[in-house]
């Protein structure tokens, strides 16, 4: 099947046995987030449930590298999903969720704060978030993604991640 | 489900997402319908942010990221061009390169599309880039993408041997306070200040300011070479989302060179030291916008005035007003139309002297372009046809039309096969077809060259395959091979001898010599890079080129291009985070002799230490060519202006809050 000319350079790879699922970093967390949005559950006077948007933040740049712009227009529980660039920590006020790049780690312990008690879900993959007081950490762990959920966050700003999520993820506490 | 661009910079900006980047290409799997079993069980693909960006791209296509730049401790965008295979980089003097992919290298190398942030900036009158006046805060560069050979970009002739498209980062990733400085033997001060923040609901601005002075060269015989260079520049870019960008540059950059006086007088070309003074003012804007049904509308217009004042030869003031308009239409079947059109004027005066001097002086130039393309989905996921073409209309060489043709086959998700055939053109410029220049004076002859109105493009026909594998998770291997076939290549005839009376000069007999085009080319060559992610913290990357070219010219004595290139290239780079706050990083690269050029093979080695003092303060101690005290890689040793690059070592500090 390898093109005749190519095929003198270089081995021709062979895929003889089925091989796991492999899909680019981004990819996966991207999926994950999608997920998160369909298995939790915001208080009924939050905004995502007044407006009827889920409204992702990103704070800082873009984690997913362009792959998380696709879910935008996409439902999880019926509400549209709408995704936006959030700029100040105030700003994730409004948020339903808010996704924190590593280059907004200095402004971690600010934006936990303001969020205490407030229905937002935290995410990110900045090392140790769920024991620093984030809700849900996206960690590369060998060639594989794990979860990360501090429930006590969770279940202290009024949200709730449902069974099959919480079965696969691991619990952590702060 | 909606379509997006992988990467940030929307519409006709990236040269990169509007040809290969469409999204049905990348979604091989929808990962938005795996399970959370599936996604948790997955095999992470780690490739870096480039490979991503480029692992469908059908053509031979090299991404040097922001993060490169930074690691590499390079200062200039030249240097920053070396950690691309395949391309050719000599410095010529301390404040020159010529700069080429697969070959045909010269100071006035003419082959390439050079962009910034969708700016042209090759200078019009020779069809090249002035290097040493196209220079930006390297901390802004988001990424430069290069594209070898033709047809890899919608836009412009000239885009014979590649596309080079620099883009700067967006506002909204610049925030905050910058300051970086540096010193050192060769680098004798640079400082750059930039201001980030933000306006409005989603606006985003920076400021920038930045100044630099560098040391000269060596001459081959020793002593300094009459080459200081020295600039300012500044600017500014606003954001309004991912909607709209207005962005300028403001700039002025004195560069040293020598220069032969011509005259009918003995000693008829004294050399003279003269200070080459560019300036130029640039704004542009862009506007984009995404429909929901995966459409797209790009405008964007810039204008650009910028002179070049050359004392001992001619002034060059010219002023550019562009706009271009790009249209992505939804997916309709099986097809991904795009479609463009452009508007250029150019007004241009070159004021020369007794010795150089362009006919007609003042100028008014209009460029009209358009172009369309179709991605065809011949299976879905595997096979791709993508027919496009370029249409201009310029005034020296009227219409041009240049296709190709794509065939692109991605067996499965981390392996791509592609092949093309494309036709460039690089059009005809004031160099050929107005410019009366002395090379040679004596009490009773001139030699110089003369305008040739008959002047033709250059053509290509190019061939290419390439083929690109993540062969693991870690590692990966991209390969292009070409065959080029050039026909009207560039050639100098001397004409019959004039004798001229103007009542001016000296009676004389003038010697003219005019551009031809009486050669044709042909070139094979491949390039091939590896990268290598050995762990989070190390990160290994090689390439090699090899390039062979034979030309066939009606006079055989100007087939000297033939071996004015650099055979064998090759090229490792090594990025390693040796402990939390410090860094080594190194780049090594191998250009082969030109033996034409009377210029020795070169391993340039540099070294980049750094060091995280704190969360705002860092410490790089960079040392560049640190293989050799000094060496040549362009110009014989004869040759004027030629000089040897030397070992440089420079101290950077940079504060960031």
């Amino acid at each position: 099947m390898c093109l005749g000319a190519v095929l003198l350079l270089l081995q021709c790879p062979i895929h003889a046995e089925e091989k796991s699922l492999q899909l680019y970093e981004q990819k996966i967390k991207a999926g994950l987030v999608y997920n998160l949005l369909k298995y939790t559950a915001w208080p009924k006077e939050s905004p995502s449930q007044t407006n009827g948007i889920l409204q992702v933040c990103l704070f800082g740049e873009d984690p997913f590298d362009g792959y998380l712009s696709p879910l935008e227009g996409r439902t999880a529980q019926q509400a549209p999903i709408s995704i936006t660039h959030i700029k100040s920590v105030e700003e994730s006020q409004g948020c339903s969720a808010v996704i924190i790049h590593r280059n907004k780690e200095k402004n971690l312990p600010e934006l936990l704060q303001f969020l205490e008690n407030k229905n937002v879900l935290t995410i990110s993959d900045i090392a140790r978030f769920a024991q620093r007081g984030g809700m849900v950490e996206m960690t590369r762990e060998d060639e594989k993604i794990s979860l990360y959920i501090n429930k006590n966050v969770v279940d202290h700003a009024g949200l709730s991640i449902q069974g099959p999520m919480l079965k696969l993820a691991k619990i952590v506490a702060s | 489900m909606q379509k997006r661009l992988l990467l940030r910079h929307p519409g006709f900006l990236s040269a990169l997402s509007m040809l290969f980047l469409s999204p049905s290409t990348l979604a091989n799997v929808d990962y938005f319908d795996l399970t959370l079993e599936q996604l948790l069980s997955a095999e992470v693909l780690s490739v870096s942010k480039k490979s991503e960006s480029v692992v469908d791209a059908p053509a031979a296509v090299h991404i040097v990221t922001g993060e490169d730049i930074q690691r590499s401790g390079i200062t200039n965008i030249p240097d920053a061009l070396r950690m691309v295979p395949g391309m050719q980089v000599a410095q010529v003097d301390s404040n020159s390169w010529a700069i080429s992919i697969r070959g045909f290298n010269s100071v006035f190398a003419n082959k390439l599309l050079v962009l910034i942030d969708g700016r042209t900036v090759y200078n019009p009158v020779f069809g090249g880039v002035f290097w040493e006046a196209n220079d930006l805060m390297l901390e802004d560069i988001e990424r430069i993408e290069v594209i070898r050979g033709p047809g890899g970009t919608l836009w412009g002739a000239n885009a014979v041997n590649g596309v080079i498209n620099i883009l700067t980062k967006h506002t909204r990733d610049t925030q905050g306070s910058l300051a970086s400085g540096l010193y050192g033997n060769e680098e004798q001060g640079t400082l750059n200040v930039r201001q980030g923040g933000t306006f409005s609901d989603s606006g985003s601005y920076r400021v920038y300011a930045k100044g630099f002075q560098r040391d000269s060269s060596q001459k081959p015989t020793g002593g300094d070479t009459y080459d200081k260079w020295d600039g300012f520049r500044t600017g500014f870019r606003a954001d309004w989302g991912d909607q709209f960008t207005l962005q300028g540059d403001a700039y002025r950059t004195n560069a040293q060179q020598l220069r032969p006086h011509f005259s009918f007088v003995a000693p008829f070309a004294p050399i003279k030291e003269q200070t080459i003074v560019y300036e130029g003012v640039n704004i542009l804007g862009r506007w984009t916008d995404k429909r929901d049904d995966g459409s797209q509308l790009s405008i964007q217009s810039y204008i650009d005035w910028a002179q070049r004042d050359e004392p001992i030869n001619f002034i060059d003031n010219r002023t550019i007003y562009d706009v271009e308009t790009q249209y992505n239409f939804a997916l309709l079947g099986a097809h991904e139309i795009i479609a463009g059109a452009g508007l250029r004027f150019l007004t241009d005066d070159q004021e020369g002297d007794n010795n150089t001097s362009f006919s007609p002086q003042k100028r008014r130039h209009n460029i009209y372009s358009a172009f369309v393309q179709d991605k065809i989905t011949l299976a879905p996921d595997t096979w791709f046809l993508t027919l496009g073409s370029k249409f201009e209309h310029n005034e020296f060489s009227g219409y041009e039309a240049q296709p190709n043709a794509r065939l692109q086959w991605q067996p499965s998700q981390t392996q791509t096969f592609w092949s093309s055939i494309s036709r460039a053109v690089r059009t005809p410029t004031p160099i050929e077809e107005d410019l009366t220049s002395t090379l040679v004076k004596t009490n009773n002859i001139r030699i110089a060259f003369v305008p040739n109105d008959e002047f033709k493009s250059e053509k290509l026909i190019a061939y290419e395959l390439g083929y690109r594998n993540q062969l693991t998770s870690s590692l990966s291997l991209d390969l292009a091979i070409f065959y080029n076939d050039y026909d009207y290549l560039q050639t100098t005839s001397v004409q019959p001898f004039v004798p001229v009376s103007n009542g001016i000069d000296p009676p004389h007999f003038l010697v003219p010599i005019k551009f031809t085009n009486n050669m044709t080319g042909k070139s094979d060559g491949f390039e091939t890079a590896l990268n290598w992610s050995v762990n989070p913290d190390l990160k290994i990357a090689a390439n090699y080129s090899y390039l062979h070219i034979t030309l066939d010219a009606l006079d055989p004595t100007q087939e000297g291009g033939e071996s004015l290139y650099p055979r064998h290239q090759a090229g490792t780079k090594i990025f390693w985070n040796i402990a939390d706050d410090w860094t080594l990083d190194t780049s090594v690269t191998y250009v082969d002799k030109l033996p034409a050029g009377n210029i020795d093979s070169y391993i340039r080695m540099d070294i980049n230490l750094g060091w995280q003092i704190s969360n705002h303060l860092r410490f790089n101690l960079v040392g560049q060519n640190l293989t050799e005290s000094q060496h040549r890689e362009m110009g014989g040793a004869a040759t004027l202006n030629a000089g040897e690059v030397e070992r440089s070592i420079f101290g950077k500090l940079t504060w960031q809050f």
